[in-house]
């Protein structure tokens, strides 16, 4: 009863975590089924429509019910130990933003109840095709009332990280002091703060022109459909990396503590996140090259100078490791198998910012294998490296470093079999977005092995489960600082007392802790 | 270039963000018109500078920074667990659903959204006046 009503900025962290993960399932079992349909030619699973409702399913569960929540779930229960606070600026809106979302969520699924069933109109909702012409279910209309309640849970979320970085820092905690992770979450924050209305925005128009009878984005009625897309795409670029910097942060925080060094080039990576940051709101109109509408060097010239902070980033974690005393414990491998797979993604993400290859490879399995090389590897490996390294601290014991290995060898296996197999279906032409494809195209073996490797991910995400029952039935038993790290949560107890710190070292560097530890073993004249 | 010089260097950092974030927004913005004269995104884009423009001067004109209060023990100055939120957030949700299915939600919707809201309110209120009373005893 109590997590029903708690304003614990930790509790709410774990609230937001468990659901969001419940949701990550829910959209993997999609994921699976659409695999299965597509292993082989002909309808097995499925009909034509209940795969447009799989897919949009999938995408709006992945993207807005998991990846986005996600990280809002980890910056609840992290940064205000970070940062050195008892608890957000805000705590009841820090409670109402987990509700809404939750509740936004659910709306979002209620479609399954509905008539029609769940919404059909890919999680990008495209006009004309998500007007009520065409879209006659009444998923649709739950589809628009959800993401809107939640896109207001991740604006209140948004303020209140703000605000409480802003306002709550400890003393000597100034913003060139602040942890990595701390940094990205608010610069996502600020993301969500002024992309977030735009999608907002764009879902009150759409329900107007479904229930109400405006016609924002009927071109047969003097609206434009196109504008959906500006609007959609302000949001949904942004909302990349506002999916993938808290995960950028996640790494810059887990490396340096298993390499033994500081992280390289601690400004340069905060001057690299803000400029990820307000390029991510140039580059939108790169989804709409093919439309005919934009400006294509525009945006092309925008979305190649914005790899460049990635590649900063990119640097600074092979810089940290260089020479460093490195160790492999299991959040450390999830950082290798990110820096591996997500160049795969930044590398066909370059490809793709090129208007002439993009005509070629736009709607095919290319964007799907790349979306996907982006944001699983993004989002998916940086939270485990992120779960394992901070569970300790969330739980107050640690998770299995043997199944984490099967775990972790399982993910990159079954990632890159998955995956990249849907590069080269791309390139020869197979559509995404379809429930089938003809016998004779040369795509089966592809598909085949794209699909053995989602049930490989799927045996490893079971894994996972099982090292979480297995950490949870022993008692508490973590010291407060289990991996020898720097930032100031570590300070605090595993797990953390309600109003987390009686007191706090001295802060005079980004690495308060570690300066503390050092400080220790100076006095007590031992190495 | 006096003003210039105190916003780069004059201001703490949280304010530069905001201001930076606003030239660069206000900039790019002014360049996407001309090379598109294309209103949505210019619209977005310069509605982006004006607003974090808007935050950035008023952060540099009141002097804000952060990190400058001493380590407090803050238990009893956090609000105690209470179910307002919940009730606020099913209010909000079941009223949203009016706009699908008619009044009945909003209805429905209106009794936990009000009893959750007065609650909050009323504890928002009653902390603050004990929240002065404390300050007052600590001098």
């Amino acid at each position: 009863m109590t997590w029903l009503t708690t304003t614990d900025h930790k509790r709410i962290g774990i609230l937001y975590l468990v659901s969001a993960f419940a949701f990550f399932l829910l959209g993997g079992v999609i994921a699976l089924l659409m695999r299965t349909e597509l292993a082989v030619p002909g309808l097995q699973v499925t009909d034509e429509h209940g795969y447009n409702q799989m897919f949009t399913m999938h995408g709006t569960i992945m993207m807005l019910l998991f990846a986005t929540p996600t990280s809002a779930a980890l910056a609840n229960f992290l940064v205000p130990l970070q940062v050195g606070t008892a608890d957000m600026v805000f705590p009841r809106l820090n409670a109402l933003s987990f509700w809404l979302f939750l509740f936004g969520g659910i709306i979002v699924l209620s479609g399954y109840a509905a008539a029609g069933g769940p919404a059909d109109i890919g999680w990008t909702g495209y006009p004309p095709n998500s007007e009520l012409a065409y879209s006659t279910t009444t998923g649709t209309d739950l589809w628009i009332i959800g993401l809107a309640l939640t896109g207001v849970a991740s604006i209140l979320g948004a303020l209140n990280f703000t605000v409480t970085i802003y306002t709550r820092r400890a003393p000597g905690m100034s913003m060139l002091r602040l942890p990595i992770f701390s940094w990205t979450v608010l610069v996502t924050a600020i993301l969500i703060l002024f992309s977030f209305p735009a999608l907002t925005s764009a879902l009150a128009m759409l329900l107007l022109d479904r229930r109400f009878g405006a016609t924002f984005f009927l071109p047969s009625e003097g609206g434009d459909a196109i504008l959906w897309q500006h609007l959609f795409w302000f949001f949904g670029h942004p909302e990349v990396y506002i999916v993938i910097l808290p995960f950028f942060g996640i790494l810059s925080e887990v490396i340096p503590v298993f390499a033994r060094k500081p992280l390289f080039g601690y400004r340069a990576f905060v001057l690299a996140t803000i400029l990820i940051g307000v390029y991510s709101f140039t580059v939108w109109a790169h989804h709409m090259f093919t439309t005919g509408a934009v400006a294509n060097p525009f945006f092309s010239i925008t979305t190649f100078v914005i790899a460049v902070p990635t590649g900063i980033k990119f640097f600074n974690w092979i810089a940290t490791m260089w020479r460093g005393r490195l160790s492999f414990p299991t959040p450390m491998l999830w950082c290798l198998g990110f820096l591996y797979l997500f160049l795969f993604g930044g590398i066909t993400g370059i490809v793709l910012g090129s208007p002439p290859l993009d005509y070629a490879f736009h709607d095919t399995y290319f964007v799907v294998a790349h979306m996907h090389n982006v944001l699983v590897s993004g989002t998916v490996f940086a939270l485990f490296a992120g779960l394992y390294f901070w569970f300790p601290k969330m739980a107050g014991r640690r998770l299995s470093e043997r199944l984490g290995r099967i775990h972790f060898w399982s993910w990159v296996v079954g990632f890159t079999l998955t995956f990249l197999p849907q590069y080269q279906l791309g390139a020869s032409g197979m559509p995404r977005r379809y429930a089938d494809y003809p016998a004779d195209a040369g795509w089966t073996a592809l598909n085949q092995l794209s699909t053995a490797g989602s049930l490989l991910l799927g045996v490893g995400v079971l894994v996972f489960l099982a090292a979480v029952a297995l950490a949870l039935r022993r008692p508490p038993d973590q010291p407060p600082d289990p991996w020898g790290a720097n930032s100031l949560e570590w300070w605090a107890d595993s797990p953390p007392s309600h109003h987390n710190f009686r007191s706090l070292p001295p802060i005079r560097s980004e690495r308060p802790v570690f300066d503390a530890r050092h400080a220790a073993v100076l006095e007590e004249g031992t190495p | 270039m006096r003003l210039l010089r105190r916003l780069v260097f004059g201001d703490p950092a949280e304010t530069r963000f905001f201001l930076f974030l606003s030239a660069f927004a206000l900039v790019i913005g002014a360049i996407y018109w001309l090379v598109s004269y294309e209103p949505a995104g210019s619209v977005l884009l310069l509605a982006f500078g004006a607003a974090t423009g808007v935050m950035g001067v008023v952060l540099h004109r009141t002097g804000r920074r952060g990190a400058d209060r001493p380590f407090l023990d803050e238990t009893g100055r956090f609000p105690s667990e209470t179910p307002a939120p919940l009730a606020v957030g099913a209010g909000i949700a079941l009223m949203a659903l009016a706009t699908i299915f008619g009044p009945a939600p909003l209805v429905v919707g209106l009794l936990p959204f009000a009893w959750g809201a007065w609650t909050w309110l009323g504890r928002a209120r009653a902390e603050l006046d004990s929240q002065a009373l404390d300050d007052e005893q600590r001098g």
